[in-house]
Formats: structure tokens, C-alpha cells, sequence
């Protein structure tokens, strides 16, 4: 065997498997990972110390951009918890645009992680067949609201804009053609022999584990606990509708892959209910103009494609809150990092950090 | 779901009793908040006769004019300054006071009052006022909880125990930084706890204390919990529990880069969003920005 020597590693933050501005402090011996030390906050814009001086409403388009690939969770998380404090009645439409829109981007964010996942480790078509996918509900979005990634959407009280005319038959032509696509899928990646090799067996996690970390969404379903907050803590009305939750069996990246597109397929069938059920109304509860929230506290989580999205607030009676804090799934999720790394071998640190599913932004805050 | 949100609209229909329900279970509070409402109420009446009938809060809030609004403010801010001295003195639950002002806030915004004193409509309020007195579902289980709570050592730390109507009806406790360390154990291993689960992690600044706000999961017992812990703002320390659950850790540095609480017996607090040079903690809410440059 080779004498080696330890060497410090630099990764990032301009690196492209960093997903962001993620920077990596590797400590290596030879090929072997010794111990990693993440090092975050490049991205940090202080979005909870400007959210102390904005209204209600206007914090919510600074929440398109901490998880900026499915901006409409976060706009839900924050409108969702001021109405919690408000005791706000939603009328039904008004929850079920936002239901679509949450789904369609939890769809849009799950090709994301797929095609970009797979890009890290070097397939390049799955990304293209993705990004085509995601367009389409891009499209949408631009249709509903007027943007492509910052939806700046859902109100406290309800959402901005209806439906326009043919967009729900848009939406549901969308789901028809997505859930036969997601054979195309599997036919493409699900049985690649390389995808195989590079993703079995690593990245394992124990259950306690996962739950010492509070790590949520896909990672924690994946070693096996059926936690879903969209049924366990059920907001919206989420609980009108069947939907599974999938669980993972061996805990490894793979699992994670096949977990995920899953969800896709959940998504897109509580989509579907949706649109079977969804009837003209009104768009926007009895709301004053001036949104005054009574004193108190409240934390209220929403499941967003990466996990428990939670939004803490603190109101002291004003139009302001007086502290406002996001649970950040990325955050959380990305702690566990160093635990899975130690010992690995360095050609695993892109395919095991690629199946956490970080968004930079969200992680910095 | 419709219990849910039957228990959301009364909840904010009647806050302001809800709130006063915090109150008594602290005696010091109780006194605290009986003046204080009284020179409110008035305010509130004589809006209230202007407009001669009770409004609902949806009503309310738009048509009164701003110039009623301000006057009760007012009057809250002058009772706020007295009772804080009075805080100082007697060492306070700072909950009353929060509690207090909530009782102001819906009173001068809206109108129905919530104690028959000196306004002429009984009839009218009592349902408002009887209502929020239905114990909340959780209530028994956090009558359970803090008598076990209470035979720990260290329990007189524990300052109060209420029920978080609004938030779902989250047990919350609120306990003084020492214990923490001790309660966490406790919270994380007793058979009848099992809190694995750090839902969130938060700190918010109170200007006369600071505060971290813990939310727990417990998967086998499928509780929640909030557990609110006081600490000093001049010196601002408290126990670590990033050994206790590994969530805390990053969390732990997070709250001392951005709201300078240290967390003694951390295995590595530095700052983790801010730069090393940084100076001060912005979520502080005197925080000014330090530039040499300017």
C-alpha cells in the first residue's frame, strides 16, 4: 500500500456540484475522505432581519427567494402562518389554486433535483428531458401569475390571481401527459447500470440518526418513517385527498431517487383530485386592507419538496412582525453532511451530497 | 378540520380572553392585568358609545377612526410604562405583559368588550366570554405533564405551562435558561417524553430578555411542544444541547452569530452566516451596522 499524506481539499463555493455557493473543507488521506467541514452563508441575505421591517405582504415575495426552485411552498409557509395567528377563513378555490400550484412546483422541483442530480453524476440527457418538463409547468406558473420562478402568488387571506380561462384544462392536459412520461423516465434512468453503480449502497443513514438531525421530506422518509406533514399535521385541505406516502427500504442514495419520483407521481394524482373538485369562488377571504395580527406566537410547517418548510413568528399586534424565523429544511438536512461523508471515498461526495437535495438559498437564509 | 378552524375563529374572536386565560395562571399577572383592563375598557366605551352598539372585529377594525384607535393606544402605552416598572421589580413573568397588551389591542381595534364592569351590554358579550373558557383538548395532557415536570429537581425554574391556543393548541412551557440543559434530558430520554425531534429552532429578543423557542416532536407519543427558554440579554448564556440532539448544533451557531446568545459546552461555536470579523449580532433589536469605512 502507498504512503499518503492528509491534505486540506478545497470545494466551492464556485462549484458547480455545489448546486450554489456551497464551499467544502475536505480533509483527505489518499482517496479517503477524513472529515469535511461545510462551510455556509455566501448566500445569506438576512431575510428574517429585513422581515421585521416589511408588512405582511411584503415579505412575501422575499420568500420566493430562499427555496427558489419551488417558491410557491414558501409563499405558502408565511401566509400560512400569519393566517393561523389572524384566525382567517380561506375560501375553498383560493385553497385549491394554492394546493395546485404547491404541488406543480413540488413536481417541477423534484425534475430538478433528477436531472441535476444526474448531471453531477454524468448523464447528460435525463437533464434535458427534465428541464423540457419543468418548462411546461414553468409556463404555467407564467401564465397564472406573471413569473417563472419568483411566483410571488398566494395572499394571506388567499391568492392574487385566478385561474385564467383554459388554465385548469392546461393543468390537467399536463398531468395526463406527465404521468405517462414517468415511464420515460424509468425506462431511461431507472435501470442504467452506471446510475446503479454510482448510487447503491451509499449514503446510508440510520432512523435515529435521521431524527437526531431533524432531518425532513425525502431524507427522513427514506430510512423508513412515514412522516409526511401534509397528513400528519394536515393544513390546506390537503385532507380531502388520497395520496400514499413512500417510505425507503435500504436508506441509500438510489432509494432516494426512487422515493422521489414517487412523490412525483402522488403529486401529480392529488393534482388530478383537485381538479375534480374545484369549483368558481371567490379568490380572497374578508381580509382587512391594513393586515393588523394580533399579539402572539405561532410556528406553523408546511411540507415542502425538501422538507418541513416552518415558519415562527412573533407578533406584537402591528402591521410588522416583531420576529419572524424559517425553519429551513436545506439547513437542517445539510448538518447530517460530515456524519455521511467520514470515510467515504472522495469519488462518492458529489453523488452523496447531490442526494440531499440542498437549495443554497434556503440554507442561508 | 372544521373543530380546527371553529376553535381558530373563536380563538381570534375572543383572543383577548384567551390571552387573559395566560395571565391568571401567573397570580402576579392576574393583579398586574385587572387595572390595566379597567382604564381600557373605558377607552373602549366610550367608542363604543360613539358608535352606539357593539361592532364585530371584521366590522370594527375598518370604519372606527383612527382618532379612538390612538387614544386607546395611548392609554395602553402609558399602563405598558407602569407596569414595567413594576415588572422590574417583582421580577415579572414578561408573559403577563404580553398578555396584557393583547387584552388592549383587540379592545381598542374592536369593540366587544370581554368583562361586564361598566359597559350596559351583557347580553350581548356573554357568549364571547363564555366560549374561550372551554378548556382547550391538550389542556389535560399538559395538567399530566407538569405535575410530572414538577417532581424533577430544579423545577422551580419552570414559569408557566399554557396551552397555545392559536398554534393548533401547542403545549408550551416556559422555563428559565439553567434548566434547560437538565429539561432537555429529560424531554429527550423519559419514557414518557421521547422529544427525538427538533421541529424548529429560534430565538427571538424580547428588548427585556432573550428567548429561545425550541418546538419538539415526540414520533412515538406523536406530541408536539414548545418550550420557550429565558435568557439574560446583558449576558446573554445558556446551556448547549447540541450533544443532547445533533439538530441543536448548527441551530446553536445560528443563534449566537445572528442573536448572540452563547451556548456554553457547544463542541464548536463559531459564527456560521456572518463572516468571522463580523460585528455585533443583527437580529438584536439595537443593532446598528458597524463600518469603519462610514
Amino acid at each position: 500500500m502507498l504512503r499518503t499524506e492528509e491534505m486540506l481539499l478545497n470545494m466551492g463555493p464556485q462549484h458547480p456540484s455545489t448546486h450554489g455557493v456551497l464551499r467544502l473543507v475536505i480533509k483527505i488521506d489518499g482517496e479517503m475522505i477524513r472529515e469535511v467541514d461545510p462551510v455556509v452563508g455566501y448566500l445569506h441575505r438576512g431575510t428574517e432581519k429585513l422581515a421585521e421591517d416589511l408588512t405582511y405582504t411584503q415579505i412575501i415575495p422575499y420568500t420566493d427567494r430562499l427555496d427558489y426552485v419551488s417558491a410557491m411552498t414558501n409563499n405558502y409557509a408565511v401566509v400560512h402562518a400569519t393566517e393561523l395567528l389572524m384566525g382567517l377563513e380561506i375560501p375553498e378555490r383560493a385553497e385549491y389554486l394554492r394546493m395546485i400550484t404547491m404541488e406543480l412546483n413540488r413536481v417541477a422541483s423534484h425534475l430538478v433535483w433528477v436531472g441535476t442530480y444526474l448531471l453531477d453524476l454524468g448523464a447528460m440527457s435525463p437533464f434535458l428531458y427534465c428541464f423540457k418538463d419543468r418548462e411546461t409547468i414553468l409556463n404555467l406558473f407564467n401564465e397564472l401569475c406573471g413569473a417563472r420562478l419568483t411566483y410571488n402568488y398566494m395572499r394571506v387571506g388567499g391568492v392574487k390571481w385566478d385561474a385564467p380561462d383554459g388554465w385548469l384544462q392546461k393543468v390537467e392536459e399536463f398531468v395526463r401527459y406527465m404521468q405517462k412520461e414517468l415511464n420515460t423516465y424509468h425506462d431511461l434512468i431507472s435501470g442504467n447500470d452506471i446510475f446503479l453503480q454510482r448510487t447503491r449502497g451509499i449514503g446510508i443513514y440510520t432512523k435515529e440518526q435521521a431524527l437526531s438531525y431533524a432531518l425532513s421530506g425525502s431524507n427522513l422518509r427514506v430510512t423508513g418513517v412515514p412522516w409526511d406533514l401534509r397528513q400528519h399535521q394536515s393544513y390546506s385541505l390537503y385532507h380531502q385527498f388520497q395520496f400514499e406516502i413512500p417510505v425507503g427500504e435500504t436508506g441509500d442514495v438510489l432509494d432516494k431517487y426512487h422515493l422521489r419520483m414517487q412523490e412525483i407521481a402522488e403529486s401529480l394524482k392529488i393534482v388530478k383530485q383537485v381538479l375534480g373538485v374545484i369549483k368558481e369562488g371567490p379568490i380572497m377571504g374578508k381580509v382587512p386592507k391594513v393586515l393588523r395580527v394580533p399579539e402572539g406566537e405561532v410556528y406553523a410547517g408546511v411540507e415542502s419538496p425538501r422538507g418541513e418548510l416552518g415558519c415562527h413568528i412573533v407578533s406584537n399586534g402591528k402591521n410588522k412582525p416583531w420576529r419572524l424565523k424559517f425553519r429551513r429544511p436545506s439547513f437542517y438536512n445539510l448538518q447530517i453532511l460530515p456524519e455521511l461523508l467520514k470515510g467515504e471515498n472522495i469519488s462518492n461526495l458529489v453523488a452523496i451530497l447531490g442526494g440531499i437535495d440542498i437549495i443554497l438559498g434556503e440554507v442561508d437564509g | 378540520m372544521s373543530d380546527q378552524k371553529k376553535e381558530k375563529k373563536l380563538a381570534t374572536e375572543a383572543k383577548a380572553v384567551t390571552n387573559e386565560g395566560v395571565a391568571m395562571s401567573d397570580s402576579v399577572g392576574k393583579e398586574q392585568g385587572a387595572p390595566k383592563s379597567d382604564a381600557l375598557s373605558q377607552g373602549a366605551t366610550e367608542k363604543g358609545s360613539a358608535k352606539n352598539q357593539p361592532v364585530s372585529k371584521e366590522q370594527g377594525a375598518p370604519k372606527s377612526g383612527t382618532l379612538p384607535r390612538e387614544e386607546a393606544k395611548k392609554g395602553s402605552e402609558k399602563s405598558d410604562s407602569v407596569r414595567k416598572e413594576q415588572d422590574a421589580q417583582t421580577s415579572a413573568n414578561p408573559l403577563s405583559e404580553q398578555a396584557g397588551e393583547a387584552v388592549t389591542k383587540p379592545q381598542a381595534a374592536s369593540v366587544p368588550p370581554k368583562k361586564p364592569t361598566a359597559t350596559p351590554r351583557p347580553a350581548v358579550k356573554k357568549p364571547v366570554v363564555e366560549k374561550p373558557l372551554e378548556p382547550s383538548r391538550k389542556q389535560p395532557w399538559l395538567d399530566k405533564f407538569v405535575v410530572r415536570l414538577k417532581e424533577l429537581e430544579g423545577s422551580e425554574h419552570l414559569e408557566d405551562a399554557f396551552i397555545n391556543r392559536v398554534n393548533h393548541d401547542l403545549p408550551t412551557l416556559v422555563v428559565k435558561g439553567e434548566w434547560w440543559r437538565s429539561l432537555a434530558l429529560h424531554l429527550r430520554n423519559h419514557p414518557d417524553c421521547q422529544f427525538h425531534y427538533v421541529q424548529n429552532f429560534s430565538s427571538v429578543d424580547y428588548e427585556t430578555h432573550l428567548e429561545v423557542v425550541v418546538h419538539l416532536f415526540s414520533f412515538p407519543h406523536k406530541e408536539r411542544l414548545g418550550v420557550r427558554i429565558k435568557v439574560d440579554r446583558t449576558e446573554a448564556k445558556v446551556d448547549s444541547v447540541a450533544d443532547i440532539w445533533d439538530a441543536a448544533n448548527w441551530n446553536e451557531r445560528e443563534a449566537y452569530d445572528l442573536m448572540g446568545i452563547t451556548f456554553e459546552g457547544h463542541p464548536d461555536l463559531r459564527r456560521i452566516m456572518l463572516t468571522d470579523q463580523w460585528v455585533g449580532h443583527p437580529l438584536r433589536k439595537d443593532y446598528v451596522p458597524y463600518d469603519e469605512g462610514v
